[in-house]
């Protein structure tokens, strides 16, 4: 499974699998009947037309991807370091149906452990992109089913929560006791995220890679997939 | 949705567990509080290509991404090995080689020491934080340990590990870290997880305070590029698929619009 993972994750296959993805859904006859036909959508990216509506979702977050690496090779990880998020998003109408705001907020409840319980880390997150729907809703496919892509800044924390106390490890020429962190810390991120969401009925997933401002001198990448659902729709 | 579930589940149960990292100082140590850290080489003695060898070491742990360090090097110096034990060099961080490496290691190294240490890494704070760092390097004639007789994957590795306790790291339990004790095995010069999360709990990236944008725009004299970092190629490459996908896309949607009316 790890080695199917590693060959997936090839940085060719990878290119090419964004590439196909986003040019699918540029070039998709939905998407483009969509413009042509100015039919209204029977279903938006939160699952109703044009109201409001809130999503609890959970994701898999692979922060870092491509950055860390493999002790003995020294060749890069293709998948970074992992966390499980919950988030809530909100879906705002902005103009007509085919555009929305969707700020929305992630936790990650279930912290990624240290071993020996030496300490976790968590994320947080807040991302505040618009959605541009492009396709779905009727046209020969599903009534309650839409695609659309999304862009927008946002910004994300890991927080260190250190457990203290000390440890005896080998030194060398011998043992000696090493301190464990004991501090909390936390790192913040200016992010730009892109992604692409599918929604149908209540159920929505997302997949979205956010990486650095072009300015930033180190950059990072995180990859992300969400599942989703509708847990409230007002106007 | 079954097979996104499944998926998910798997990627869960997949995950290996980090290990864990350990501090050099105090269990709250901050790190050097000034930045960026600069760092000094005196050259004598040491192996010819140590310049180069140190110069990766630091690009090694300036890399890491959510970490906040700037570690630069800044050139050469005249302060000795001899020098640095008592730690009154001006310098912020010093890099140098000692023939007596008995004597000037801070802790002292005996005959049997001599012949499986081939550096030490250590630094002095006030506070949490540190001060002055100071890396020694043991090229002690008929030493074991000398670093002549390193390979320059080995020196790099070596360079790095001490410098990576000169910013604070102890040693990890993680046999795969560059922090852990032995670097036997290891044959290129590469950061695990566990010491990318060492360096960014002492030095976290923070954007909206210490460091915006990690100094963005700044001009770095090292022969970087005036905007610092370079973002993935591949992430052009998006964009440019993006751009090219919308312009087919509006073309697409003109000549329907028209050859239909509608
Ligand atoms: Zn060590």
């Amino acid at each position: 499974m790890q080695t199917l993972l590693k060959a997936l994750w090839k940085p060719t296959l990878q290119i090419s699998i964004v590439i196909g993805f986003f040019l699918s859904l540029c070039l998709s006859p939905s998407a483009l009947a969509q413009r042509q036909g100015g039919r209204p959508p029977a279903a938006a990216m939160g699952g109703t037309v044009s109201g409001h509506s809130l999503m609890g979702g959970l994701s898999w977050v692979s922060y870092n991807t491509y950055s860390t690496t493999s002790s003995l090779t020294g060749k890069k990880d293709l998948l970074g370091v992992s966390y499980y998020p919950l988030s809530l998003r909100l879906f705002i109408p902005l103009k007509g149906p085919n555009w929305q705001l969707s700020p929305r907020f992630s936790y990650s409840i279930l912290p990624r452990q240290m071993l020996d319980g030496a300490g976790e880390s968590r994320l947080m997150g807040f991302t505040l992109p618009v959605n541009r729907r492009i396709g779905g809703g009727g046209f020969g496919r599903a009534a309650d089913s839409s695609w659309d892509w999304w862009t927008g800044p946002g910004l994300l924390q890991e927080r260190f929560k250190g457990s203290g106390g000390a440890v005896v490890l080998n030194d060398g020429a011998g043992m000696q006791v090493f301190h464990r962190p004991a501090g909390d810390r936390t790192a913040q991120m200016l992010l730009w995220h892109l992604g692409s969401g599918w929604t149908k009925g209540p159920w929505r997933i997302d997949m979205e890679l956010a990486f650095n401002w072009p300015l930033s001198e180190k950059q990072t990448q995180h990859l992300m997939l969400t599942a989703s659902y509708r847990l409230w729709s007002g106007p | 949705m079954k097979f996104f579930l499944t998926t998910f589940a798997l990627v869960i149960v997949l995950s290996p567990p980090a290990k864990s990292f350990t501090l050099g100082g105090s269990s709250l140590l901050k790190g050097f509080q000034q930045s960026p850290v600069e760092v000094y080489l005196n050259p004598d003695l040491c192996p010819a290509s140590i310049e180069s060898d140190l110069k990766k070491a630091i690009d090694l742990w300036q890399s890491v991404p959510s970490s906040g360090l700037q570690l630069q090097y800044q050139g050469l110096t005249a302060t000795a090995a001899s020098q640095l034990k008592d730690f009154s060099f001006p310098e912020a961080l010093v890099v140098a080689c000692s023939d007596d490496f008995g004597n000037d290691h801070p802790n002292g190294c005996d005959s049997t020491c001599l012949d499986f240490v081939t550096a030490v890494g250590g630094f002095i704070g006030s506070g949490l934080s540190i001060t002055k760092g100071l890396v020694i390097v043991n090229v002690n004639s008929g030493a074991q340990a000398n670093m002549h007789n390193l390979g320059s994957a080995q020196r790099q590795l070596l360079l790095a590990h001490e410098l990576g306790h000169t910013l604070g790291l102890g040693h990890s339990s993680e046999p795969s870290a560059l922090m852990y004790y032995n670097l036997g095995g290891k044959q290129r010069l590469a950061l695990h997880q566990d010491d990318m999360d060492g360096i960014s709990y002492l030095y976290p990236r923070d954007e909206f305070g210490s460091d915006p944008m990690l100094a963005c725009g700044r001009v770095d004299m090292s022969g970087g590029s005036p905007l610092g970092g370079t973002p993935p190629l591949w992430l052009f490459v998006l964009f440019l698929t993006l751009w090219i996908g919308l312009r087919l896309r509006f073309r697409a949607d003109s000549i329907q619009k028209l050859g239909e009316p509608l």
